[in-house]
């Protein structure tokens, strides 16, 4: 399993580790099932602290992404849908640039609900 | 030569054996004849040794194993793993052995027939004890484990490489050691015959010796900019190798006759984690020392790796630029 992360990347350690665990999803790299590091190997492997490996797997967790157990480490949960999880990545992408633009959410879903019906 | 580790792994382990030749000769005259040297499990003497040859065959054998190790453990430093474990090893055994000697003889002097002689709890405790210390005195007396020199150059161009833009976690697993699980079933077979055949006791320590047997059967291997960690099923040996002190990995075979078996082996300035006869990664250090690990297509492992290396000399060739 390999996780890339950006070069200069802004955002915070434990978000850029749980952003590529995604990306890992989305690319196929990780499969529905499969179990992650242990938080320490992951940790000295990075040359991180233990803490910020721990908040990247919450963080995941809280997503659906990913269960932790006690004993038997974080893996990913295993009825995820890769491409789904792909989509969920491209509708925060586009609230964010929404975002940017000045764009409401009530504008946003308009945008949407139009894009989505079929022409007459 | 006279170097503090050279001191902690000869020199140590050379005057514990002096020490115990001197004793074993003080008390020799006052020994019966034949010697009592092994008792059995209800504590009375059942095996004899003729008072001649305790000093050639005992202490020779005392001397010849402390030499061997000692030998062996001088020229394989610093190791990259376990080196503490190593430095105290040789002044441990010399410790432990001599010890078993001493006391064995020890409660037998002025003794009129060696059928008297009793097992006491003294004669496994006191050497344990005694190893424990001399063990401790020589990690003391070696100099302290220093990481070796950070590489200045990026690996050789023709090093296996992936695309890497900044940082990358890879984590992997090592092939599973066929052996060693077949090992671990016939302890555990050998510990329940033992256990009815001879005493529970007998049973329970050599059940006890199928946890380093499962825990070599397989290792996970994660690389960062952290370095490499690798660690075995059971959570220990764990080896944990910082990017600091690497210069390069390579793809290697690893034979497991080459290295005397099967699981974390030690030879010369080589440490390996052998699972099966087959492709290996290899990692070495600045210091010429190298840690090989068993795995299936190592040149993925070995390609981040090497890319880390780049990005990492690339950003300290940086920051000297601007200091």
């Amino acid at each position: 399993m390999l996780l890339r992360l950006a070069p200069e990347d802004p955002r915070p350690l434990y978000v850029q580790i749980a952003s590529a665990v995604r990306a890992a999803l989305t690319s196929g790299e990780l499969a529905p099932g499969d179990r992650l590091p242990p938080g320490r190997d992951l940790a000295d492997a990075l040359g991180v602290n233990l803490d910020t490996v721990q908040r990247a797997y919450r963080a995941l967790a809280d997503d659906g992404i990913v269960v932790s157990r006690v004993g038997r480490g974080t893996a990913v949960v295993a009825d995820l849908d890769p491409a789904q999880l792909s989509l969920t990545e491209q509708v925060e992408a586009v609230v964010s640039r929404a975002r940017s633009l000045g764009i409401g959410a009530d504008a946003l879903t308009e945008m949407i609900r139009r894009a989505m019906t079929p022409d007459v | 030569m006279l170097d503090r580790r050279f001191v902690a792994t000869v020199a140590l382990p050379a005057a514990i054996v002096t020490v115990t030749a001197v004793a074993v000769v003080v008390m020799l005259p006052s020994l019966p004849d034949p010697v009592a040297t092994h008792f059995g499990l209800q504590g009375h003497a059942d095996g004899y040794l003729s008072r001649s040859l305790v000093v050639p065959v005992l202490l020779g054998l005392h001397v010849a194993i402390t030499a061997l190790l000692a030998a062996v453990i001088h020229r394989s430093g610093p190791a990259v793993v376990g080196e503490r474990l190593l430095v105290a090893l040789p002044a441990a055994i010399a410790a432990m052995v001599g010890g078993v000697l001493l006391m064995t003889i020890e409660g037998q002097r002025d003794l009129a027939d060696a059928t008297q002689a009793l097992f006491s709890a003294s004669m496994p405790t006191v050497p344990l004890v005694a190893a424990l210390l001399a063990g401790g005195l020589a990690v003391a007396i070696a100099p302290a484990s220093r990481p070796p020199a950070s590489a200045t150059a990026p690996p050789p161009a023709d090093a296996p490489r992936v695309s890497l833009q900044a940082g990358a976690v890879w984590q992997g697993v090592t092939p599973t050691a066929l052996p060693m699980q077949i090992a671990a079933v016939v302890v555990v077979i050998a510990s329940g015959v033992l256990w009815f055949l001879t005493a529970p006791f007998v049973g329970g320590i050599t059940l006890a010796s199928v946890v380093p047997l499962v825990g070599s059967t397989r290792f996970t291997v994660a690389i960062g900019p952290g370095g490499i960690v690798v660690r075995g099923v059971l959570g220990w040996p764990r080896v944990h190798v910082p990017l600091q002190g690497i210069e390069q990995a390579r793809i290697d075979r690893l034979r497991p006759l080459a290295f005397g078996g099967w699981g974390l082996r030690l030879r010369g300035r080589q440490t390996a984690i052998v699972t099966r006869h087959g492709p290996a990664l290899e990692i070495v250090r600045t210091d010429g020392a190298s840690l090989l690990i068993s795995m299936d297509s190592p040149e993925v492992p070995a390609g981040v790796l090497n890319s880390l290396l780049d990005v990492r000399v690339a950003a300290t060739g940086d920051a000297a630029a601007e200091a």
